[in-house]
């Protein structure tokens, strides 16, 4: 436990250049934005802190970009993407990464598609030099036998994720349930097994040729970089990539539920959970803040009007929670509960309703809807701490917003509701009628289920 | 006069990969000591570029300790300092760290207790008050007692569901022994959940949460005048005991290739843990044996994970590590396999386990940069910067630990490598923990003829299921 710790002096933070504007109560990312001849929109942010930088590419396509029949792909292109293209040889990306000293990562979602790397910033050019020769040339270096390759790796994430875990298949009974059979997120991103079977190399070369282009890609770079000279590498790395053509966006009509949906799962697990759905509002329109507000009232910390009621005062559920799971082309909002054993899912779900209903007559209190806002506030600061959370945040609000620096607006989303607004939101969207009820129980105890009169 | 010549936009020569710049120093903070009236000793790392503070108090406390009958205590006792204390019953303290938008809380492992506050500078004032009577002042009031029993029984019983906390548990348990301080379940028993009594907390916080038996790292925007007089006064009643020792046995020796195989009817994958007794952190060998490490099994490239996932598409990942407590831990290889693979994937492991004796130079070289380069990420974010300083500490590592990082790890050789595999990793002598669908993957499991199969039940590993 002694012991002193002796380093260089440097007052290193002093000269540090202002990261992030957080100055009169004003968030923000700095940044510059750039577009290059052939589409390409280039992001960059400044960030002195330590010698790293973060560098992210978002392509606009997701699951919800996906046909039937070929579900799980846009995620099964991702693994693709990281077996080499023209002039990388197969395992080089992460080889050559690694031996900088970076590390790097990519998702899926149903919106888009991230490809990142953090690095120390002397390797900078090798990441752009990775990026682009994925964007320009990875079909130079594709084959059928690495399709088969990734579609194994894929089979058995999924294996991992939703076959061999409690509850596993919920949120793919769930989507399936609540989205209509046409609409973009009807299926789960991860793609059901035989349609990843069905996946072909012709397949692949088709996807790429129509999303993989620059005008449908966004390049983040943030942290010790000098913005001009960035500017020149990234151009001179991605300037020769030809565009493609134009990328829709798909589109998926507003909907709600005629009557609600009961439906029962049996699993491997020793207590009954519940999951109560309702369609909502997509990400950043009306509704989509008062709903996370909701959500926080629920079930964030253990005041929470349905952790309070149901965990700690009752103890009839184990856990609980709220979230509205916001997306392009329309939201979930989902509320969790996890029964105890000897109580039913009725009892859970009885307690819920009352709760709701009481949000919908009464509204919430001031103290409530300020604990949103200042967790928001110190939830900014906590990630404008990271290159890649910063990277992250100016995609993400740039491809739903087209604005990379919002966040001061999203924040004033939040400060801008008032109590009633809350209730509103409750009685518009959170109705018995338009909502699915998903009851996972343990094998044989169907009688746990709720079930439509 | 001339035409224009259309000009073709240059293409990037990328017939070589590009090389990195130099290397950009890493500068690392100045670390102030000093110690509070109470005797808290406190390492302050100064960063001012965004108004946030992370406090750190690290408690010689955790599973070790625990008495023989009373398994899970630190565990719940950590739980329960942020349920009520001071004044302010649970629902109160809970309800005033979640609307200020602060973190607060604790957490026991093995050797330690950890109590972290992060908090806005802005909030700081009223931040600080509840820190201080969650070290002071925790109420372990008999109704949230009563909750949390409640609450560790069925977790308990949801644990049965998950395959990979039966793999972990029983691994734990094959390798040290069931009674050794490192398998002692950390999160108690049936029984031990239903004996513990508020007399058992507050003996715990007298004994374990104090000046004496830990130190504090603070890492944000604070300067030392304002971390003296703001914390002399919270903590200026905080009475010092006795500093705990650390006594953990070293656990015996793995003699031979032992299977433990735990039935999962229907099963899609095979939870595998292969290891032994390994290595605790102050071994003079931790860079060789991270910089091995890496190339076996700690990084996208390396030799399990290329062959388990990238290769044979057993997996979505491989993994091995040393985890390195304050005494011997253990090795550790592990991964989640398709069940119809599982016989092969386990002779992949085995093949691993014994080819790392020889590594290549150009290997060497990608592990070693992955680590020293890499390093300056780890100075990210306060939450960061305060771990590292306060693992210096707690492990009693030299005074210039995290100076000497980077060259410690570029000085790593192939021999050194290749000395630490033979000396560390020993596959003949070798536990395997096995938990998937038995009917399927025995007879493959038999046929490799590894070693000694022996059947255990869930039961075996958890205790009985609790009612």
């Amino acid at each position: 436990m002694k012991g002193s710790i002796k380093f260089v002096f440097l007052a290193w933070w002093a000269s540090l250049l202002s990261v992030s504007a957080f100055s009169q109560g004003r968030v923000g990312i700095p940044y510059q934005m750039h577009r290059l001849a052939n589409g390409l929109t280039v992001i960059l942010h400044e960030d002195h802190t330590i010698p790293m930088v973060a560098v992210d590419v978002w392509y606009h396509v997701g699951s919800g970009y996906e046909k039937q029949g070929r579900t799980g792909f846009a995620h099964l292109f991702e693994h693709i993407m990281f077996e080499g293209s023209g002039n990388v040889a197969e395992g080089d990306f992460d080889n050559l990464l690694e031996q900088v000293g970076g590390s790097n990562n990519g998702s899926t979602t149903t919106d888009r598609t991230n490809y990142y790397e953090t690095l120390p910033s002397n390797a900078l050019d090798v990441a752009l030099f990775l990026e682009s020769d994925r964007m320009g040339y990875l079909l130079d270096a594709m084959s059928p036998g690495k399709v088969d390759g990734q579609r194994d790796v894929v089979k058995n994430e999924r294996r991992q994720s939703y076959e061999n875990r409690p509850y596993g298949l919920a949120f793919e009974a769930v989507v399936q349930n609540l989205f209509p059979t046409h609409h973009p997120y009807h299926w789960p991103t991860i793609g059901y097994m035989d349609d990843l079977t069905a996946a072909s190399y012709e397949d692949v070369v088709e996807f790429f040729k129509k999303y993989y282009v620059p005008n449908n890609a966004v390049l983040v770079i943030a942290g010790d970089i000098d913005p001009a000279a960035t500017l020149q590498r990234v151009k001179y790395w991605f300037d020769e990539i030809p565009s493609g053509q134009a990328v829709l966006r798909p589109v998926a009509p507003n909907y709600i539920l005629e009557a609600p949906k009961y439906l029962t799962l049996e699993d491997n697990v020793q207590l009954p959970r519940l999951y109560m759905v309702y369609p909502s509002p997509a990400f950043f329109a009306p509704g989509d803040a008062e709903l996370d507000v909701v959500a926080n009232v629920l079930t964030g910390g253990k005041t929470s009007r349905l952790y309070k009621k149901l965990v700690y005062e009752m103890g009839i559920a184990q856990s609980v929670s709220a979230y509205q799971s916001s997306q392009a082309l329309g939201s979930m909002f989902m509320i969790v509960i996890t029964a105890r054993p000897g109580h039913t899912l009725k009892e859970v779900a009885e307690v819920v309703d009352a709760e709701l209903a009481a949000l919908a007559q009464e509204p919430p209190t001031e103290r409530e809807l300020q604990r949103v806002v200042n967790q928001r506030e110190a939830n900014f600061l906590a990630e404008s701490q990271s290159l890649l959370g910063k990277a992250e945040a100016l995609q993400n609000y740039y491809y739903y917003t087209g604005n990379p620096d919002w966040a001061n607006e999203d924040l004033g989303r939040y400060k801008a509701l008032s109590p009633k607004d809350i209730s509103t939101a409750c009685r518009s969207f959170l109705t018995e009628k338009n909502r699915l009820l998903l009851s996972v129980v343990p094998k044989g105890k169907t009688t746990l289920a709720i079930k439509g009169e | 006069m001339a035409t224009a010549a259309r000009v073709e936009a240059q293409k990037a020569a990328r017939g070589t990969y590009p090389s990195p710049g130099p290397v950009r120093p890493l500068t690392l903070p100045k670390i102030q000591e000093f110690r509070l009236g109470n005797g808290l000793p406190v390492y302050l790392v100064e960063k001012r570029d965004l108004p946030i503070v992370q406090m750190t108090f690290v408690f010689n406390a955790g599973s070790i300790y625990d008495p023989a009958a009373l398994p899970g205590l630190a565990a719940m006792a950590a739980d329960l300092l942020d349920e009520g204390a001071g004044d302010k019953n649970a629902l109160a303290f809970s309800e005033e760290i979640d609307f200020l938008g602060i973190s607060l809380g604790a957490v026991a492992g093995r050797d330690r207790l950890s109590l972290s506050l992060f908090s806005p500078s802005a909030r700081l004032e009223q931040a600080l008050p509840l820190l201080g009577d969650m070290l002071l002042r925790p109420r372990f009031d008999t109704g949230e007692l009563e909750r949390k029993r409640t609450e560790g029984l069925v977790r308990i019983k949801q644990s049965y569901d998950e395959a990979r906390i039966i793999a972990s548990t029983a691994f734990n348990q094959v390798v040290f022994g069931k009674d050794h301080p490192y398998a002692r379940p950390a999160n108690g028993t049936e029984a031990s959940l239903k004996s513990i009594q508020p007399a058992d907390l507050h003996n715990f916080h007298n004994t374990f949460i104090h000046p004496a038996n830990g130190f504090l790292v603070i890492a944000g925007d604070m300067d030392r005048a304002q971390a003296e007089r703001t914390l002399g006064t919270l903590l200026r009643d905080w009475k010092a005991g006795a500093l705990k020792p650390f006594v953990v046995p070293d656990p015996p020796q793995t003699r031979g290739f032992q299977i433990f195989l735990i039935d999962k009817p229907g099963a899609a994958q095979s939870e595998l843990r292969f290891g032994h007794p390994g290595l605790p952190r102050n071994t003079p060998d931790f860079f060789p044996v991270q910089v091995m490490n890496t190339i076996l099994g700690a990084s996208f490239t390396s030799r399990l994970n290329t062959n388990i996932r990238e290769v044979h598409g057993y997996a979505y990942g491989a993994s091995s590590s040393f985890n390195m407590p304050k005494g011997k831990g253990a090795f550790l290889g592990a991964s989640a396999v398709q069940s119809d693979a599982t016989d092969k994937a386990v002779a992949e492991f085995v093949k691993e386990f014994n080819a790392i004796r020889t590594v290549e130079e150009q290997e060497a070289e990608k592990a070693r940069n992955y680590l020293a380069l890499g390093f300056p990420g780890e100075f990210e974010s306060i939450e960061s910067i305060a771990a590292q300083v306060a693992d210096v500490l707690f492990f009693n590592l030299p005074e210039n630990y995290l100076n000497a990082y980077i060259g410690e790890v570029l000085k790593v050789g192939k021999g050194d490598i290749e000395r630490v595999a033979k000396a560390y990793i020993e596959p003949k002598n070798m536990v395997l923990v096995v938990v998937g669908d038995q009917a399927k993957i025995e007879p493959g499991l038999r046929a490799l003829k590894l070693g000694k199969i022996n059947y255990l039940k869930v039961e075996d590993v958890l205790g009985p299921l609790p009612k």
